[in-house]
């Protein structure tokens, strides 16, 4: 490919770029994604997504959920292209997580009720499911007994549950982004990282994109940008639509509370509850009670006060042995809707611009993101983009090699074709150099994102023994000092001073 | 995949582990092997550049790797098996190890096992402080790393919360590198550490010092911008109308230690919830016959000389165990916390040997009274939970213990 | 003759008591008085303390090493509390190249404090 010459731009790597950008790589179309962060899908909504691939019973419950916002809409419509990739997307994760070499596990899905008034909801639910029919009769009933069976954990009040298996499915939401991203630059792919969008121009016959790394000359524009959608949007010179955002803080516990929670949890979908809480692959315990609150702007990404306490106390009315002595951390999930329409996606050409996607996914974003990008393919080829397929496209992509998944054996066996595997950097995730290494390889630049790579700083010290050996292999596989080596992205040094220069600034100032 | 026999197993090279080990050779074991998952010997001590350590132990005012160094010497030269950035992965109640390091995965079988893995600090998000998560929020111990030994400063305009010793001396390390401290902040009404270091680390440089306040806001998106302080009620709840927001490019925080007993779990071995370690024995034994512990691992320490010490017991104790010299112990004694003591440590001893014990208190106190059951009892003049109390007990005062006497209470009560 | 008097709060470190020790002294710097203290330590910290308020320093110095970036020093005196941050600057500008022994005196009279700085470690590569 020629220096900042594409065929297709596609602005935003996180799940949707990701995606769009996997699906372009199948054919002789030449495209560079452009991300304003320091690694994929370390800078909006994907790494803080809900993490969960779901149909049935979870999918039944948010369109309940969504008409307590619009009781007008009707609450299943099966016409809604919306809800068809909802349904594709579920039924197309398994080959898609697989083929990508992502971790996923299957969950039982688990609603409680702990009054009669909630027990009605359930049997509203039940109801609205079997009104639809399908997968939506998916959900069983659960007495009491069951329901501490499934989940021994439980609160003594349930009354009863709801249950349903087989449709959903955990994953860490920044593992499949992460992975289509190398599975794009195997087939050809380039990513710019550190690259900020500042405009696009219209020329004879073609566009440019400007960036902070200089202009790309392109034919097409994918906006895929998240919660910056609306600025981006802009640049393809119309919009009839905004965004809104909400959030929410959600506590992250100790694995060792990870023992606590074996299903999808869930209270009904009556006002002010909803999701409880979930145990990630890792063990650890995630709390998604709420609410979601509108965010002060796009950037609200910070805890309130007392928000963290909030959250945990009411999940510990469903699970009594939650303790705030197991938070290790707090992270806020953004959630964005269009003004246009909150319950639908943006997925269109701009009305100014027929060479310029917008791509403004609703959430969940998961979930439909290989049926949109897709779709999205289509759009760009009715807009002229010529599609023809590679054949030597390669589907499948192998993942870091996980030190502390493997047995003695295996272990042995990797440190054998390279040392540095034997070399444990983070020791409460047991994540090596080796790995480490191989991230940076495969384009990690920053603290943030070796640790979304390799999960090195996620665990209970949070970086307090491996930040400073990670910064100090970083600077020496990137051969940069370790003044510059970026926290996360958007260009914050972890130590920007070095030893002395300060003495010295301060001498020369009062000189 | 490379196995070996050894007899004492050392987990963890800091102080701790080098004084266990050095003694469990000098006892007599043949086979010591110590295993450290950093980069060199010596813990903590190797980045605690400052002095005041070995007052007690060698009578002398040294800095910590100064310290650190005599006991290194030592153990070199007694050919302990020394394995550097070798991390434990696995360590079971039969003593199996599994160690991983660049030169591959090995299993030793020890016959005695001494845990001395440290402590871990709390961080920012385990004390729930709202607000963002941007660059410049370090611990202070990992800010102490970087300043005095990876050679980096991690701001220019630096704010600390908790006046623990470690936070007190990263003020005074900081200024003296160019830095300026805005405010230590500290959620208690009195410091958290020596009243010395308050002096010299916060008086001598006229830093800001806020007691009774907490912060309760971090503001910036990359990089901290600034942090909200605001002063705390008696249940330690911020007070609204109190906030002031103090601009600074970093927040250290200095807010508790946690005993790193991950391994101890996967042995099976008992942990007390109030020290957060092992609850061990006058021979610093867990409850797992053959595995000792000593240090920070145990209980959170002051001075590294009583590390030293208290590691030498379990060093010494392991070697007897691994040479099967062991005496049986013929009585088990539970120490029972009363009226404001927070922990003892050991928490059980016999009438065969000498013991020291080492307590904290729950809340500070002047003129009290220290009670060991009938056997003793001292009046202090002052006591504070941030300094740890050590009796020792020695053979004609265990032999006052009664016969049917399996628990003492020990109390400090105020003095009438 | 009316004297003036100043009178200087120290708060006393020999102990966890932390008695906030009062000396007053007069226009010439004699000691006249030494208060609040409830001890006899704490009375010739507060005298010391007050005539001459030195400290050890502690710091680390860049090496021209390969095996480690920093080397750590200590004072081998006291020195003056005013001129710590002076000594800071003076140090700032070695780099000191292997090999050092443990104790070796890396400065002399730095700063013109009649204070040596001493290592305390060893510097091997």
């Amino acid at each position: 490919m020629k220096q900042n010459e594409a065929d297709v731009v596609v602005i935003g790597a996180g799940i949707t770029g990701t995606t769009v950008a996997r699906e372009l790589s199948r054919y002789k179309v030449e495209t560079v994604v452009v991300e304003r962060g320091g690694g994929v899908a370390t800078q909006g909504q994907t790494k803080a997504a809900g993490g969960m691939i779901y149909t049935g019973l979870v999918m039944l419950m948010s369109f309940i959920l969504k008409s307590i916002m619009a009781p007008d809409a009707p609450l299943y419509d099966p016409n809604s292209q919306k809800v068809k990739w909802l349904e594709q997307g579920f039924d197309l994760a398994p080959q898609w997580l697989e083929e990508l070499d992502v971790e996923y596990r299957r969950l039982i899905t688990l609603v409680v009720a702990i009054n009669k008034e909630e027990v009605k909801a359930l049997e509203s639910l039940v109801k609205f499911g079997e009104s639809i029919g399908g997968r939506y009769t998916s959900p069983r009933w659960a007495d009491r007994k069951m329901c501490s069976e499934m989940e021994p954990h439980l609160t003594k009040d349930v009354v009863a549950g709801l249950y349903s298996e087989g449709d959903l499915i955990r994953i860490s939401p920044w593992d499949i982004a992460i992975a289509q991203s190398d599975n794009a630059k195997q087939n050809g792919i380039k990513f710019m990282l550190n690259t900020e969008v500042t405009g696009v121009l219209q020329k004879n016959g073609y566009q440019v994109v400007e960036t902070t790394q200089g202009p790309i000359k392109t034919s097409f524009i994918v906006n895929a940008a998240g919660i910056l959608a609306d600025v981006v949007a802009d640049m393809g010179g119309a919009r009839d639509w905004g965004l809104t955002f909400i959030r929410n803080l959600h506590p992250i516990l100790d694995k060792r509370a990870g023992r606590l929670v074996h299903t999808c949890l869930n209270a009904p979908p009556v006002p002010g509850k909803g999701p409880i809480c979930v145990r990630t692959l890792d063990d650890n315990l995630i709390v998604n009670t709420g609410p979601y609150r509108p965010a002060r702007d796009r950037y609200d990404f910070g805890g309130y006060p007392g928000e963290c306490m909030q959250n945990l106390m009411e999940a510990k009315r469903y699970i009594p042995e939650i303790s705030e002595k197991d938070v290790i951390r707090a992270f806020v999930g953004m959630r964005v809707f269009n003004t246009r329409d909150q319950e639908e996606n943006i997925i269109e050409p701009s009305s100014a611009n027929p060479r310029f996607i917008n791509v403004a996914v609703r959430l969940p974003g998961i979930i439909p993101a290989l049926p949109i990008a897709r779709h999205v393919v289509e759009l760009l080829g009715d807009a002229g983009l010529e599609l023809v397929t590679k054949s030597d496209f390669n589907p499948r992509r192998t993942g870091i090699p996980r030190f502390r998944d493997l047995s003695d054996g295996g272990r042995g066996r990797l440190i054998a074709q390279d040392a540095r595997y034997g070399h444990v950097v983070c020791r409460c995730e047991t994540i090596t150099e080796g790995e480490i290494v191989e991230a940076i390889k495969r384009g990690a630049r920053t603290v943030a994102g070796i640790k979304y790579r390799t999960r090195a700083g996620m665990g209970r010290c949070q970086g307090g023994f491996c930040s400073p050996r990670v910064v100090s292999i970083l600077s020496r596989e990137l051969n940069m000092p370790v003044t510059q080596i970026m926290d996360s992205s958007l260009g914050s040094p972890v130590v920007p001073f070095e030893s002395k220069e300060l003495l010295r600034e301060v001498a020369k100032g009062g000189e | 995949m490379m196995t070996q026999m050894i007899d004492v197993a050392v987990i963890g090279a800091g102080p701790a582990g080098l004084a266990a080990a050095i003694k469990a050779k000098e006892a007599g074991a043949e086979k010591v092997t110590i295993m450290e998952r950093a980069e060199q010997l010596g813990g903590l001590l190797h980045q605690c550049i400052h002095n005041g350590f070995g007052l007690v132990y060698f009578n002398e005012d040294l800095t910590g790797p100064e310290y650190a160094r005599r006991f290194i010497e030592k153990a070199m030269d007694l050919n302990i098996d020394i394995q550097l950035e070798s991390m434990v992965l696995d360590l079971t109640a039969a003593k199996r190890i599994t160690v991983s390091s660049r030169k591959g995965l090995r299993t030793l079988h020890a016959k005695a096992a001494v845990l001395t893995m440290g402590c871990r600090e709390r961080t920012r998000q385990q004390i729930m402080i709202p607000g963002t998560r941007p660059a410049g929020i370090f611990t202070a111990g990992t800010a102490q790393r970087y300043v005095n030994v990876e050679g980096y400063v991690p701001g220019k305009k630096i704010v600390i919360l908790g006046s623990g010793d470690v936070g007190m001396i990263m003020a005074r390390r900081l200024t003296l590198e160019g830095a300026k401290v805005e405010a230590v902040v500290e959620i208690l009404p009195y410091i958290g550490g020596l009243i010395r270091n308050e002096v010299q680390c916060i008086h001598d440089f006229s830093i800001p010092l806020f007691l009774e306040h907490t912060v309760t806001d971090i503001i910036g998106l990359r990089r901290v911008e600034a942090v909200t302080i605001a002063k705390v009620d008696k249940n330690q709840e911020p007070i609204a109308g109190t906030e002031r927001t103090i601009e600074c490019d970093t927040l250290l925080t200095s807010v508790g230690l946690i005993p790193e007993n991950e391994l101890s779990l996967k042995a099976g071995i008992e942990l007390d919830p109030i020290t957060g370690g092992p609850f061990v024995s006058d021979r610093m034994e867990t409850n797992i016959p053959g595995i000792f512990a000593g240090g920070n691992v145990v209980h959170v320490n002051d001075l590294v000389d009583n590390v030293t010490l208290e590691s030498e017991v379990a060093g010494a104790f392991a070697a007897d165990y691994a040479m099967e010299k062991a005496p049986l112990s013929k009585r088990r004694i539970s120490l029972r916390s009363g009226e404001n003591i927070r922990y003892i440590v050991p928490h059980t001893i016999g009438t065969e040997k000498e013991v020291t014990l080492s307590m904290r208190v729950r809340e500070p106190g002047e003129k009290v009274r220290l009670r060991i059951g009938d056997i003793l009892t001292k009046s202090l003049r002052v006591v504070k939970p941030s300094e740890m109390l050590k009796v020792n007990l020695n053979l004609e005062q265990l032999s006052k213990i009664e016969e049917r006497t399996d628990e003492i209470e020990v109390t400090c009560e105020k003095r009438g | 003759m009316k004297r003036m008097v100043k009178e200087t709060e120290l708060i006393c470190i020999m102990c966890p008591l932390a008695c906030h020790v009062v000396v007053t002294v007069d226009d010439t710097g004699n000691i006249l008085d030494v208060a609040n203290h409830q001890c006899k330590e704490g009375r010739e910290y507060a005298v010391a303390e007050y005539r001459f308020p030195a400290r050890v320093l502690t710091t680390v110095i860049l090496t021209a090493a390969a095996s480690r970036h920093l080397l750590p020093v200590r004072s081998n005196k006291p020195i003056p509390k005013t001129r710590l941050m002076e000594v800071m600057h003076s140090l700032s500008k070695i780099r000191i190249k292997p090999p050092v022994k443990m104790a070796q005196v890396i400065v002399s009279n730095i700063a013109g404090t009649g204070v040596d700085m001493i290592s305390t470690d060893e510097l091997v590569k």
